[in-house]
């Protein structure tokens, strides 16, 4: 009798087994090409974001932010990507993007965010969707100059100045800094007229002693960060502390502590945060993230968008802010 | 009247379906799982070919639509260059074709990429077709700006279009790719628990199977070597007890009925044999009994003197008184001849009690002629006991006994009774005297002549006569009781199986 039962359990548990995994593959065609017009859910709005198809961690966030906030507006959001590396040089139009913004155009969304592409200026497709009657948000990390309306950015002044502020709480007037700056050169700006540099270089007016003794570009690659650390600590051997204007050059300057065997005498203040920067933080080879607020960014231009839609809320510029995640260490 | 034949069939015995029941109910349930599970990856499979089939049917329909979009820009383009009527017509024929199309495309704003690009995709289409059919309507107008603007237009459209439909396309092999991958991912470990399951189908099959071999072939063989039992005659071969409610139970129920049957019905047997036999030791005894009838009939006949002559001769003494004037003399002689009479027919016949009474009541008159007041004679006879039958001539000799051997020392007195009576289903004769009395050993010897083989010579030949005579008669069935005590006298009585003279 008992193997019977054993047998009954068994039969039993390999048809649960079964249905559930052959569920499982059913599921997996019934939600993509399967599935049923029916089923899925119609929104009241239409969003498209048109924006850099990258695997930084600023614009994963930045997705979060857009996809929750879409939700919450009742609204469909539709992405497009386009590739980081086609942007034009010298502030030429991306012929992709532009495409992107015509289709999103003529298919009458109801609000059009566009990440301003490295380069690009934004003000014709500002005047094209006010044409077309559909509220048009432009984000960036920070303001271009031809903004006149609208849209939402971070604010890297600010974010400069925690960072500088940060390592003058840590290293005082000894302190030796570098700074890795973005590869973007779309705004025309020269390293010293960088919002990022400017907010440091502002706190180090109050403290003499202290130098900014370089700043560097990431390079474009993937490994871009490392190159241009290794490259600033070559040149510049007595620097004691790096500022990041990324999460891709945090990593990237981390690696390089790592390997010359500075982990404890460089302070290295990165930007931005994904498992990785926080395992760093953790370890204590990075000592402070300043995280800039990419969700909000994305909650916020959503809100924007539908709320021009709908005639609640008028064409404004928007500032999001940043966090602090501090580390357990004290400096060296 | 109410017609309670329906009933009948509640009082059938209950079929046992247990077994049969269990065996198909265990198959029934191995078959609905492996076919649950094969209908389930069957309907995968289908699933799987369906989004194949889905798949190239988008990229047909996207091909197509883009091939009609190129056939209609070639015909508008045709017809706005050289207003050529038959390419308007071709315009009209493809962009109607297109229009099809783009009906058939989501405007809804649903939350999945695909749709929205359907969308997006319909209002291009839309814009298009608006577009080309204005710088028709401006041909024909003759205006050119506007002609030359809307078939600006509809050109970016269509190429937007192509874009969009050729993005749409890789969207559409990217996500199915991403089914596949996850089908892919999920299938495969379906696949090995799809042949898990088989196995265990296959061994709870197996275990079924020999479990039911067994629970059907144990107890039969149980049953198959009692019935060689009972072949061989162990009609009480035990069967072990077999608890379930099956069909095997109704066999081994009516196998056990079969084997109480056989028993009783052997017992019966036996006992009826051995009754027979005891029958045919009665007839042995009964004809051995007749045999020696027969011998001591033939025997009286050789010793008995002619009994007409005696009894003639008394008849002529009897008429010779009643000439003579001699009444007392006529009347002995009458009396003598009636007691001779009775006496000298065959000993071995019936006579009712009242005849034998009759007998004894002469011979005792007869007694008194000759022996005067000396003895004392009584006879009690209950009148129910008159009408049953007796041995002829058994009370006589009893009586003569009394007189000659009882009370034959006793110089006066003397007392003999001569009594019968029913005694429930026996008839009891008995003559008591107040005589000396027998001794045990003389009782004894007296009774042993009930016993056809005793041949132990007699003294006292009357009542030897007597037991032997009644044993005879009555088959063993009649017997006969002597009470004495000596010195005070001697009862001996015959009792008899009560019946009544036909």
């Amino acid at each position: 009798m008992l193997p019977i039962v054993v047998f009954a359990i068994a039969l039993t548990g390999a048809l649960a087994v079964n249905i559930s995994l052959v569920s499982r593959s059913r599921n997996a065609l019934a939600s993509t090409i399967l599935r049923n017009p029916a089923t899925v859910r119609t929104a009241r709005f239409h969003v498209v974001a048109i924006l850099p198809d990258t695997a930084d961690p600023f614009y994963t966030h930045l997705i979060e932010g857009l996809r929750g906030e879409s939700e919450q507006q009742n609204a469909a959001l539709q992405i497009f990507y386009y590739p980081s590396t086609a942007i034009g040089e010298g502030g030429s139009t991306s012929e992709e993007v532009s495409r992107w913004f015509e289709i999103a155009l003529r298919s009458k969304a109801d609000g059009i965010l566009l990440f301003q592409p490295k380069g690009m200026d934004v003000a014709r497709f500002a005047q094209e969707a006010d044409s077309a009657h559909i509220p048009f948000v432009p984000l960036a990390m920070d303001a271009p100059q031809a903004w006149t309306r609208s849209g939402v950015t971070g604010d890297s002044v600010s974010q400069g100045k925690e960072a500088g502020t940060l390592v003058l709480g840590l290293l005082g007037s000894a302190a030796r800094i570098g700074i890795i700056l973005s590869s973007d050169t779309s705004l025309g700006y020269a390293f010293n007229e960088e919002p990022f540099y400017r907010g440091v270089e502002e706190t180090l007016k109050d403290r003499p002693g202290a130098v900014l003794v370089a700043a560097v570009r990431e390079e474009e690659s993937i490994l871009g960060g490392e190159d241009a650390c290794a490259r600033m600590l070559t040149e510049h051997p007595d620097i004691n502390a790096i500022l990041c204007i990324d999460a891709k050059a945090t990593i990237g300057a981390a690696q390089v502590i790592i390997d010359r065997g500075n982990v404890g005498q460089i302070v290295i203040i990165g930007s931005d945060e994904d498992s990785e920067v926080n395992r760093l933080i953790e370890k204590g080879v990075v000592h402070a993230s300043i995280v800039r607020n990419a969700a909000a960014m994305g909650q916020s231009g959503v809100a924007l968008a539908i709320g021009q839609r709908i005639g609640l809320r008028s064409p404004e510029k928007i500032s999001v802010g940043y966090h602090v995640i501090p580390t357990r260490g004290d400096g060296p | 009247m109410i017609d309670l034949s329906f009933l009948a069939h509640l009082r059938k015995p209950r079929r046992r379906s247990g077994l049969r029941n269990r065996i198909i109910v265990n198959s029934v349930v191995i078959l609905l799982v492996l076919v649950i599970a094969t209908s389930y990856t069957a309907f995968a499979s289908f699933d799987l070919a369906r989004s194949v089939e889905l798949l190239f049917r988008n990229s047909i329909s996207m091909e197509e639509l883009r091939s009609t979009l190129r056939d209609t820009q070639e015909n508008l383009t045709g017809y706005l260059s050289a207003k050529n009527s038959e390419s308007l017509k071709e315009f009209i024929r493809t962009s109607t074709i297109l229009s099809g199309m783009t009906s058939r495309l989501n405007r809804e704003n649903k939350v999945d990429d695909v749709f929205l690009l359907e969308k997006d995709l319909a209002f291009l289409l839309d814009g298009y077709l608006a577009s080309a059919e204005g710088a028709v309507q401006a041909k024909r107008g003759r205006d050119v700006a506007q002609y030359v603007s809307l078939y600006e237009d509809a050109r970016r459209n269509a190429s937007l279009i192509e874009f969009l439909s050729a993005r749409m396309d890789t969207i559409h092999l990217d996500q199915s790719l991403k089914g596949f991958s996850s089908y892919k991912a999920n299938i495969s470990p379906a696949l090995v628990s799809n042949g898990v399951l088989l196995l265990v189908a296959f061994l709870l099959s197996i275990a079924l199977i020999g479990r039911y071999s067994y629970t059907i072939t144990e107890p039969l063989a149980r049953l198959s070597v009692a019935a060689e039992a009972i072949g061989r005659g162990e009609y009480d071969h035990p069967l072990p007890p077999y608890e379930r409610e099956d069909e095997i139970r109704t066999l081994h129920d009516a196998f056990v009925n079969m084997q109480d049957s056989i028993q009783r019905a052997f017992a019966e047997l036996t006992r009826k044999a051995e009754l027979e036999r005891s029958l045919m030791e009665e007839r042995m005894r009964v004809l051995t009994y007749q045999h020696r009838l027969k011998d001591a009939e033939l025997l009286a006949l050789q010793t008995q003197i002619n009994p007409h002559f005696l009894y003639n001769t008394l008849a002529a003494g009897w008429q010779l008184a009643l000439t003579e004037g001699n009444e007392k003399t006529a009347e002995f002689l009458e009396k003598l001849a009636a007691f001779i009479r009775y006496a000298l027919k065959p000993s071995t016949r019936f006579v009712l009690v009242s005849e034998e009474i009759e007998c004894v009541r002469q011979y005792i008159w007869l007694l008194k002629l000759r022996f005067g007041e000396r003895f004392r004679f009584r006879l009690e006879a209950q009148d129910e006991a008159l009408g049953y039958e007796t041995p002829a001539l058994v009370l006589q000799p009893l009586v003569e006994n009394a007189i000659v051997h009882g009370l034959k020392d006793l110089e006066e007195g003397g007392d003999v009774i001569v009594s019968a009576r029913l005694d429930g289903e026996t008839v009891r004769l008995s003559v008591s005297d107040s005589g000396r009395g027998m001794e045990k050993d003389s009782i004894a010897l007296a009774l042993a002549a009930a016993d056809p083989e005793d041949t132990t010579p007699q003294h006292g030949i009357g009542l030897h006569n007597v037991v032997r005579r009644v044993a005879l008669a009555t088959g063993g069935l009649g017997r006969v009781e002597i009470e004495s005590e000596l010195g005070h006298g001697t009862r001996v009585t015959i009792i008899l199986q009560a019946g009544k003279a036909v």
